[in-house]
C-alpha cells in the first residue's frame, strides 16, 4: 500500500499490469454521514494530507459553504 | 433507510458492486445516548442483518454478498472522532469490545484516533472483501455494458485487458473552485490502454477531442501520468461532456454516421423521471447573460439530473430538477460564480386524465385534413415502464411491441402501432392502412408533443395518457398539408378528447424518513400533518423513533427547516421521490387559477366551445 506520497510509486502502481493489489471503491451514504470526513483519513493515510488535518480540512467537498443539516 | 435501500439497489442491484460496511457515529450511541457496550453492539447486529435483507434482495443470484461483523466485512465507529475498528483489528491489537467505551469514558478521544485510525478498517475491508478490477469485470459487463460479449471488444472488457481496443466512461465531471470552474473529467479504462496523446471520441455526442492533460486525482490535484491501462480510474482534461459518456479511440471510428451508431455504449445512466420543481434565474448584471449560460451548462454537465431553459414568455432563465433542495444547492453553486436573482421555488405539477374519452373528429383551420381519436388513461405498468426508461421513442418499433405484449400485456397488433412515446405518453396509430400518413407523421408527432408539453388545465405537462386516433383524412394535395394545418387538427382533437376524459392536477409526493429522539416525535408528527403530510409508520428504535410516510414536494424546503428546529437539529431527515398524485379535490381549483395567474393565462378553464371551429360535421 501506498503509504506516503510517493508520486513514481503511484504511477508504478496504475501502470503495472498486476492487478492483484488494485481496488476501485466507492463510498455511499445520506447526506452528512461521514463520508467526506472519512475519505479525508484516506487522504492522510496516502500522505496527501497532514496527519492533525484529517477529518477537520473535508478536502475532497466542494460544498463547504452549504450544507444540509437537520 | 429509504436513502440506504436505494445506494444499495443502485450499487449492488444495478451497478453490481460487492458491499461492505461501515456503521457511523458509534460515538453518539455511547456517549450522547449513554448505551451500555451489550445494547451498543446488538444495535449494530440489528443495522447489520437489516442491511443484509436489502442486500439479499438485489444481489446477483448465486453470490453470497452478506456483510458480517465477526468475519470482517462490517466496521463500526466514529468519521467525527477518527476512529473506527473490524473485529479482526481489535483482536490484532490486543483490545476489547469495551475499550472504546472506556476511552469515551475518560474522555480521551485522542487515544481513539490515534491508537484505532478510521482508515485502517475502511482499506482493510476494501482490500480483504472487495474484488480486484480483473475479477470484477467478469460478471459486471454482462450487466452494465450493452454490446455484443463474444466481439473483440466485449472479450476484453470482460478480462479488463489493456492490450484491448480502447473503451471506457467518463463517470463524474469535477468542477474546480480553485481553478476558475475549471472541468476535470473523471473516468475509468474497461479496456485497452489510455494515452495522454490519444483523441478521444466520445460515442453518445458523437465528437472527437483532444486530452490536454491526463493522469489520476490527488485530492483536487492532477498528477500527470502518461498512460492508464485497463482497470484504472484517471482524471483528464481538455473538453467537457456529460458524465455517463463512453469513449473510444478517435482514430479506430468508422466514418458513416450509421456505423458511428452501431458503437455499443454502456447502459445508460438512468434518471428516474422529469422536473417536479423549478425556479427562476437572472443575472443581476443583464452583460452576464453569456457567462452565465456558460456556468450553468457546466453545472449541469456534472449534475444531468437537472435541467436549465430559457421560458420563452415570462424570458427568464429556468432551472428545473428533481429534488428541491438539490436545486437550492445549484443556484447556490452558481450565485458564487455569476451573481444572480433567484425565484422562489415552483413547483412543476402534471396532467392526467380519469377515464377514456368519447370519440372526437376535428378538422385543420383549412378543412382539407381531419383526424378522428379518443384519448385514455396508461395502465399503471406501461406508465412505469417508460418512466423507468424501459419503453422509449427510440426503441426499434418491433423490439418495443414485443417487451410491451410480455411486460405489460399489451395487445402485439396494436403495440405495434405505436407512433411516439414521450415523457410518460403514447400516441397510437388506430386505423388499418393509412393514405400520405409519411408525409404528416413528424407534423403529428411535433404536434402532439408540443401538445403535452402545456397542457389544458394549466400548461402544465400531460403524463400516463394514451392518444389513439382511429381515421386520418390527409389532402392530396401537398399545399394543403403543412405544419399548421396538421397542428390545428391536432390539438383541437387532443383538447376537445382531453376536456371529456376528465382531467385533473397532480402533484409530485416525496416519500420520507425521519429518525428522531424519542420525545420530539410529537413536534415532528405535528409539522408532517400541517404540511399536508401522511404518516404511515412511527416505529421506536432504541432511543429513536422512526417515522415513514409522504409528503407533497411543495412542502419540503419548509419542512426541513421546522425539524430542525423542534428537534435542536438532531433528527436524521430523509426522502426520496416517489411519484405523482392527484390534489386534493378541496385544493384543486384554486391551485389551478394559481398556476394559470402566475403564466398570465386568463382566469377561466377551456370548454368545448373553445374548439367549436374545428369540429368536423358530416355535410
Amino acid at each position: 500500500m501506498v503509504k506516503v506520497k510517493n508520486e513514481n510509486e503511484i504511477k508504478t502502481l496504475i501502470t503495472s499490469g498486476s492487478y492483484k493489489k488494485k481496488r476501485i471503491f466507492s463510498i455511499i451514504a445520506h447526506i452528512d454521514h461521514g463520508k467526506t470526513t472519512a475519505s479525508d483519513y484516506l487522504m492522510r493515510r496516502a500522505g496527501l494530507m497532514r496527519p492533525e488535518d484529517a477529518g477537520q480540512l473535508q478536502l475532497t467537498d466542494l460544498d463547504k459553504e452549504f450544507h444540509y443539516l437537520l | 433507510m429509504t436513502q440506504t435501500e436505494t445506494n444499495i439497489r443502485l450499487a449492488v442491484g444495478e451497478e453490481l458492486c460487492k458491499p461492505v460496511l461501515f456503521i457511523n457515529k458509534v460515538d453518539r450511541l455511547i456517549s450522547e445516548l449513554k448505551l451500555s457496550p451489550e445494547k451498543t453492539y446488538a444495535r449494530i447486529d440489528k443495522i447489520s442483518t437489516e442491511v443484509n435483507e436489502l442486500i439479499k434482495k438485489v444481489r446477483p443470484k448465486g453470490l453470497d454478498w452478506s456483510v458480517d461483523f465477526s468475519k470482517n466485512s462490517v466496521a463500526v465507529g466514529s468519521a467525527k472522532h477518527g476512529w473506527g475498528f473490524t473485529f479482526g483489528i481489535l483482536k490484532e491489537k490486543g483490545y476489547t469490545p469495551v475499550t472504546v467505551f472506556e476511552k469515551y469514558q475518560e474522555g480521551d478521544i485522542n487515544w481513539l484516533r490515534e491508537n484505532l485510525p478510521l482508515d485502517e478498517p475502511i482499506l482493510r475491508m476494501v482490500v480483504d472483501h472487495l474484488p480486484n478490477p480483473v475479477t470484477a469485470a467478469k460478471y459486471r459487463i454482462p450487466k452494465i455494458w450493452s454490446g455484443d460479449l463474444d466481439s473483440e471488444l466485449g472479450k476484453a472488457l470482460q478480462t479488463s485487458d489493456p492490450n484491448g481496443p480502447l473503451y471506457g466512461m467518463i463517470t463524474k465531471l469535477f468542477l474546480d473552485p480553485k481553478q476558475g470552474y475549471r472541468a476535470t473529467l473523471i473516468g475509468r479504462v474497461f479496456s485497452g490502454t489510455l494515452h495522454q496523446t490519444d483523441s478521444l471520441f466520445l460515442v453518445n455526442s458523437r465528437s472527437p477531442n483532444r486530452i490536454k492533460r491526463l493522469g489520476v486525482m490527488e485530492i483536487t490535484d492532477l498528477l500527470d501520468v502518461p498512460k492508464i491501462p485497463a482497470g484504472n480510474l484517471f482524471a483528464l482534461y481538455g473538453f467537457i461532456c456529460p458524465s455517463g459518456e463512453t469513449f473510444v479511440a478517435a482514430d479506430t471510428v468508422p466514418k458513416s454516421k450509421e456505423e458511428q451508431a452501431k458503437i455499443p455504449t454502456f447502459e445508460k445512466i438512468r434518471y428516474a423521471c422529469e422536473a417536479v420543481v423549478s425556479r427562476s434565474i437572472k443575472p443581476q448584471d443583464p452583460h452576464d447573460l453569456g457567462k452565465l449560460g456558460d456556468v450553468v451548462g457546466k453545472w449541469l454537465q456534472a449534475d444531468p439530473t437537472a435541467q436549465f431553459r430559457l421560458d420563452k414568455e415570462s424570458k427568464e432563465y429556468i432551472l428545473s430538477g428533481i429534488d428541491p433542495l438539490q436545486i437550492e444547492i445549484l443556484v447556490k453553486r452558481i450565485n458564487n460564480q455569476v451573481k444572480i436573482d433567484i425565484g422562489e421555488p415552483i413547483i412543476v405539477y402534471r396532467e392526467k386524465i380519469d377515464k377514456r374519452s368519447k370519440l372526437y373528429h376535428t378538422k385543420s383551420s383549412n378543412t382539407h385534413n381531419r383526424i378522428l381519436l379518443y384519448m385514455e388513461p396508461l395502465d399503471k405498468k406501461t406508465e412505469e415502464l417508460i418512466e423507468s426508461g424501459k419503453v422509449t421513442d427510440l426503441q426499434d418499433p418491433k423490439e418495443r411491441a414485443k417487451f410491451l405484449r410480455e411486460e405489460a400485456g399489451w395487445d402485439a397488433k396494436e403495440a405495434r402501432r405505436i407512433v411516439d412515446v414521450f415523457k410518460g405518453n403514447l400516441l397510437v396509430n388506430g386505423t388499418s392502412g393509412l393514405q400520405r400518413f409519411d408525409r404528416i407523421k413528424n407534423d403529428l408527432i411535433s404536434s402532439f408533443r408540443n401538445w403535452l408539453s402545456e397542457c389544458i388545465l394549466a400548461k402544465e405537462p400531460a403524463i400516463g395518457l394514451k392518444a389513439v386516433f382511429t381515421d386520418l383524412v390527409i389532402h392530396e394535395d401537398q399545399r394543403h398539408t403543412q405544419f399548421a394545418q396538421t397542428a390545428s387538427m391536432a390539438y383541437s382533437g387532443f383538447s376537445l378528447a382531453m376536456l371529456d376524459a376528465e382531467p385533473h392536477i397532480y402533484e409530485p409526493i416525496q416519500r420520507i424518513d425521519v429518525k428522531t429522539p424519542q420525545g420530539t416525535e410529537s413536534g415532528v408528527l405535528s409539522i408532517i400533518n400541517r404540511h399536508r403530510g401522511q404518516v404511515k409508520n412511527v416505529v421506536p428504535e432504541g432511543e429513536y423513533v422512526r417515522i415513514q410516510g409522504k409528503l407533497p414536494a411543495a412542502e419540503l424546503i419548509g419542512i426541513a427547516d421546522e425539524i430542525r428546529g423542534t428537534t435542536q437539529g438532531k433528527a436524521f431527515f430523509g426522502y426520496e421521490f416517489s411519484g405523482f398524485e392527484k390534489v386534493p379535490k378541496s385544493l384543486e381549483d384554486d391551485l389551478i387559477l394559481q398556476i394559470r395567474r402566475r403564466k398570465g393565462m386568463k382566469d377561466e378553464l377551456p370548454t368545448p366551445a373553445s374548439w367549436d371551429r374545428f369540429i368536423y360535421k358530416r355535410s
